[in-house]
């Protein structure tokens, strides 16, 4: 069963996104708290698929996504309520947006999300729970 | 969903971040080699350049040119094919990207709204 992990500092995202990703046949691992989620992922290698905000309390979603990079390489989804956090002036995600994000095994999805278009973007990256194979 | 479906999923998405385009409005699904994208096309804040037709005309034609891709289908609601040519729809063409980024704020304000207890999105007066 593919296993997907969400990092968010909000116990309420983390319940959504458990009950309609269960639902869909995936199995999910969540924390709110940032580090703890960083040094999980270096642990479990198999995690299929990273749901991960972007601002949260110490660690921001963005250096987070920099460090796992340097250690592995998995598809991760950002679900932000801040379309801003992705501006190119910025050199840091610029350099990001290129050469992470240019590998295709990323997406965005915009808090409030439809639920339809998570489970599509879910999809998208790592195929449905029923598909056999890895991503 | 087949291996070859997500890897064209992949390589769509290579092709849009190349063209600084914002994923988080788009959604992406290859089925038996047909790809269909959806949403709206908008390059992320801070690029420079807007979206003109012949820079839409490449990014279909990259996707056209995927191996895994036999089919495109881009199913947009800013921008519109009209006698094969890629153009923006009428409100498009008064909204500068710096505009479009300014509703994704008011879209930010709303996120107050939704209700991830009870998975409804509810309606912000």
């Amino acid at each position: 069963m593919k296993k997907i992990f969400a990092i968010d500092d909000e116990p309420p995202v983390l319940r959504c996104l458990e009950t309609v990703l269960k639902s869909r046949g995936y199995t999910l691992q969540v924390t709110s708290d940032p580090a703890e989620g960083l040094r999980i992922l270096k642990e479990a290698p198999d995690i299929a698929l990273l749901l991960l905000d972007v601002k949260m309390p110490g660690i921001n979603g963005f250096d987070l996504y920099r460090d796992l990079s340097r250690h592995r390489q998995i598809p991760v989804l950002f679900v932000t309520a801040y379309p801003r956090a992705f501006n190119a002036q910025s050199n840091d995600v610029a350099s990001m947006w290129q050469d992470q994000f240019g590998e295709g095994l990323t997406d965005i999805i915009y808090k409030p999300f439809d639920l339809e278009t998570l489970v599509e973007k879910v999809e998208g990256l790592i195929g449905t729970a029923q598909d056999i194979g890895d991503s | 969903m087949s291996r070859e479906d997500l890897s064209a999923n992949r390589a769509v998405r290579s092709v849009l971040v190349r063209h600084w385009l914002n994923l988080g409005l788009l959604t992406i699904r290859t089925t038996a080699g047909r790809t269909t994208l959806r949403g709206e096309l908008k390059r992320i804040e801070g690029v420079k350049n807007p979206l003109s037709p012949s820079i839409v005309e490449s990014l279909f034609a990259e996707i056209k040119r995927i191996p895994s891709v036999r089919h495109v289908h881009m199913d947009m609601v800013n921008w519109t094919q009209v006698g094969g040519r890629w153009q923006p729809r009428e409100q498009d063409k008064r909204m500068s990207d710096e505009q479009a980024f300014l509703k994704d704020d008011s879209e930010k304000n709303a996120s107050r709204a939704f209700d991830f207890d009870r998975h409804t999105n509810t309606e912000q007066g």
